[in-house]
């Protein structure tokens, strides 16, 4: 018994050494493996995953209609009507892409939307027989909301406007409300050209703080703004973009997290600054997208951003200025040797060489780094 | 290859004068070196080629083979295979980056590591696909960890000049130490911290963090904060490893500042790297025992220094430090004496400074530089690429070695200029320090003729009856072995000298004041 009590002591401290161990880096004789990259095989793979999918899909819309059948005057017979629209939309896009998959050259053809289209009808159709029938379900904002979706989707835009205003009107409470402002923003200003309309929904949006959608609201209105040529306007919100808290994650909605809002929102702000700051030294720019920005690789986007933008107003001291700090802290040689053009340019059009120490060790450096094209020139054809 | 005539290369290179040997790190030398291992280049040759441009199935027979060998771990021909579909191919070409990667690494595994850096520091910057971009930072990671290494090309343009979203933890805890690292350096400390909060706790790269966190906390004067991250670093790095010793003799050097010296011996004893090259520490420790008063065991590692593996690891310090000692217990003859050793080594290289010659004039200095971190990695480096250029001369495939030889001249030109500036760079530093050392030496001699008034003043007022003692002031009965001439590397830093204090002994000279 002691001696599986101290067998089990010196077992514990070899695993608390293994524990405590540094992992190292990986063993030497470790070999790597190529991976063939067969498309054919890849697409086939892709195909019978969609296939399975559509038939699980199939086998679900039969069930939840026997469902539906066996929940006559059930309380939750809305939600399983609701199920039911889901699961046709979500047909709807399988049947989509198998149907663009199919063609040889990958192409999309009238025919290829005509049976996702008539599944988005069923399901509005469904969605539809809900607001009829069951006036009071608490889900009925997102009824209207993803109706509102489908009609979009099919083109169907005077629908669409309609069912994103009863959501305003009726449920100004519900978590779709801002979501609906977003939209019927986004379509005044890019389809519409109504700056005034987009600029009202969006500041709607504004109104519900918590809303993961204030974040993008803010970005557009600010381009609202510049439309409007109020750029201390536009960049007070871009500014307020950036430091939105993070959205909330409980909303199925992918309007505007196709793209980082926030890493949009900074980079325009270098299209704003130089409007509203004409007489910032470049110091003080640099400080200010410093303070902004959240790490050097989107530091180093917006200064590229704001170098060009002051090489373009001619402003050649602030332009010089952030070419030397993106030449400080990059090192790729083409955009090193981009930089020293810019900067030698600026120089030359300002005409005087006060640092001319400095930037002749930048044009060197870049200079210097551009060996590899002389080593092998085929690898610098598309790379 | 001796160190004086590394050293001679040096300045030739830095002269520009060709010395009639073989060239420093242009086309290599004819004579193979005995430790690069034989291959069997002619085995397997790839076909002859017709054209400049294959058929896309001839491409393939090129990767296919190349693949192949690489599996069978016959990286002499895999890479010719390989190369030679590289070179006939575009980077749009199906499997280019694989090709790249795998001729990358079979010229790791033949010795051609600054090759295979150039390569995959490409190659991953590209972001081929997350499996080749994982596999190539692991051995990029590894030769980091190996040996010297291009840092531009490795560090600051693969790894810092590109964000890596989806690669796994022990390459990301790599990858970030390296971004921290490198903002850090440029100023920009709170990203810099952001990416060291991602290291996980239990890798090497956290360790190191705390390390280059410590120092950061000494130049800020927080040295209580920079102690604990050493000892918390200290206490998680196994063994054996250049980062943990490091870490000991930072640990040393603060805990020597702040006057434990006690805990400073310790950690210096326990420094693991070969005693022949710790002749800078050994100064210092020697240092450490003259502050604790102890001046014999300081002389005694002093003594060391005397030891041939040791000859060109002198630095100015060395005789001012010795004068001091032999002036506290009184041997001024011999305090004076190694300040003239000291004006005899440096003489030359002072009236250089003075002349205001060129840095290859003064080989006395250019030891001295070589030992600066900055400048001994370079230095390794351009070894690096020296013994690495040399084996091209091994390969037979001739487009291969033509396009390794100019990769190797190229980069030795390169790191030649880099080798020069800062050598320039640390020359002047090392005059200006030079000149504060002579200075210090005249004020040496300056201090040690006042004592040597003072004692003969003190002499003949004193009362008291002159005992000759020992310099720590008791006498210890023990065994001593005498020392024969010749000098063991694990006796380096054993030795101790006899010094009777004779600060109450006449003699010779102060019958002239009598």
């Amino acid at each position: 018994m002691k001696s599986r009590h101290i067998y089990s002591v010196c077992l514990m401290f070899c695993l608390v050494g293994l524990a405590g161990t540094l992992r190292a880096a990986p063993p030497d004789d470790q070999t790597y493996v190529y991976e063939q990259k067969n498309e054919a095989e890849e697409k086939r793979r892709y195909l019978v995953k969609l296939n399975q999918d559509k038939e699980k899909c199939d086998l679900a819309i039969i069930n939840t209609k026997t469902l539906i059948a066996r929940s006559k005057n059930r309380p939750y017979l809305p939600e399983i009507y609701l199920r039911l629209a889901e699961l046709y939309i979500e047909k709807s896009r399988i049947a989509y892409f198998l149907r663009k998959s199919n063609q040889a050259d990958g192409g999309e053809q009238a025919l290829d939307q005509y049976e996702s289209n008539m599944l988005k009808q069923q399901a509005i159709e469904i969605y539809q027989r809900l607001l009829n029938q069951y006036a009071d379900f608490a889900y009925i904002d997102k009824v209207h909301f993803f109706m509102a979706h489908e009609y979009r989707e099919l083109g169907q835009i005077d629908e669409m406007i309609k069912h994103y205003q009863v959501i305003i009107a009726k449920y100004p409470q519900s978590d779709y409300a801002p979501e609906a402002h977003l939209l019927l923003g986004d379509y005044f200003f890019s389809q519409k050209q109504d700056v005034d309309q987009s600029t009202h929904h969006y500041e709607q949006v504004l109104k519900y703080p918590q809303s993961p959608a204030t974040g993008a609201a803010k970005y557009k209105l600010a381009w609202c703004r510049i439309n409007l040529v109020d750029y201390k306007g536009a960049l007070v919100l871009f500014e307020e973009s950036v430091m939105s808290p993070q959205a909330k994650k409980d909303l199925n909605i992918d309007t505007y997290r196709r793209v980082d809002v926030r890493l949009e929102s900074l980079v325009d702000m270098a299209f704003c600054y130089p409007e509203v700051y004409k007489d910032a030294k470049p110091e003080e720019a640099l400080a200010y997208f410093k303070r902004y920005a959240w790490s050097r690789p989107v530091y180093s986007t917006v200064l590229e951003k704001l170098a060009y933008r002051y090489y373009v107003k001619k402003k050649w001291a602030q332009s010089a200025a952030i070419y030397r700090e993106l030449a400080f802290i990059r090192q790729e040689p083409e955009k090193l040797l981009e930089f020293a053009k810019h900067i030698f340019e600026c120089v030359q059009a300002i005409g005087h060489y006060q640092n001319a120490e400095k930037d002749v060790a930048i044009i060197v450096r870049a200079l210097e780094k551009q060996k590899f094209p002389s080593m092998w020139p085929r690898r610098t054809k598309t790379s | 290859m001796t160190t004086y005539q590394r050293f001679i290369m040096i300045l030739a290179m830095i002269i520009g004068v060709s010395l009639g040997g073989p060239g420093w790190c242009a086309t290599p030398s004819s004579t193979t070196p005995a430790a690069v291992p034989q291959t069997d280049w002619d085995q397997d040759k790839p076909p002859e080629k017709k054209d400049t441009q294959m058929s896309e199935q001839d491409g393939r027979y090129l990767f296919d083979k190349g693949y192949e060998f690489y599996t069978r771990k016959k990286h002499a021909e895999a890479s010719q295979y390989l190369h030679q579909f590289l070179s006939r191919h575009t980077p749009d070409t199906v499997d280019y980056e694989w090709a790249e990667f795998f001729f990358g690494i079979s010229l790791k595994e033949l010795g051609y590591t600054h090759a295979s850096v150039d390569i995959l520091s490409h190659l991953v910057g590209r972001k081929p696909n997350p499996k080749i971009v994982n596999y190539t930072l692991e051995v990029l990671e590894q030769i980091s960890l190996e040996g010297p290494f291009d840092r531009d090309l490795l560090v600051d343009r693969a790894l810092c000049d590109h964000s890596y979203g989806f690669i796994e933890d022990h390459m990301s805890d790599f990858v970030h130490y390296y971004h921290g690292e490198y903002d850090w350096e440029h100023g920009l400390y709170e990203w810099g911290d952001e990416h060291f909060a991602k290291i996980q706790t239990n890798s090497y790269y956290y360790q190191k963090f705390l390390f280059k966190k410590a120092l950061r906390e000494y130049y800020r004067q927080r040295n209580d904060e920079a102690v604990e991250l050493l000892k918390t670093a200290l206490f998680n790095l196994p063994d054996g490893t250049v980062l943990k010793d490091d870490v000991r003799k930072t640990l040393a050097r603060i805990y020597y500042e702040t006057g434990k010296f006690e805990k400073a011996d310790i950690l210096y004893q326990h420094i693991e790297m070969n005693i022949v090259e710790q002749a800078q520490n050994l100064l210092e420790r020697a240092w450490v025992h003259y502050r604790m008063g102890n001046p014999e065991r300081a002389m005694g590692l002093l003594y060391s220094f005397q030891a041939p593996s040791y000859t060109n690891s002198f630095t100015p310090e060395f005789y001012i430090l010795k004068s001091f000692i032999y002036k506290d217990v009184c041997h001024y003859k011999k305090a004076m004496q190694v300040l003239d050793q000291f004006r005899e080594r440096y003489g030359d290289t002072l009236e250089n400074i003075y002349q205001r010659r060129k840095p290859q004039d003064n080989n006395a200095m250019l030891l001295v530089i070589l030992n600066k971190p900055r400048i001994k990695r370079l230095w390794e480096f351009l070894n690096t690429l020296e013994s690495e250029s040399a084996k091209c001369a091994q390969i037979q495939d001739p487009e291969l070695k033509s396009y390794l030889e100019r990769l190797y001249v190229l980069e030795s030109e390169v790191s030649e200029r880099r080798f020069r500036l800062l050598v320039n760079d640390e020359f002047e530093k090392m005059a200006n320090n030079m000149l504060r050392f002579e200075e210090e030496a005249h004020l040496m001699e300056y201090e040690i003729g006042l004592d040597m008034y003072q004692r003969v003043h003190d002499f003949h007022y004193s009362e008291d009856d002159a005992q000759e003692t020992d310099a720590g002031g008791t006498e210890v009965a023990k065994a001593v072995y005498q020392f024969q001439g010749e000098f063991w590397n694990d006796e380096l830093d054993d030795y101790e000298v006899i010094l009777p204090n004779k600060c109450q002994n006449a003699e010779e000279w102060d019958i002239f004041f009598k």
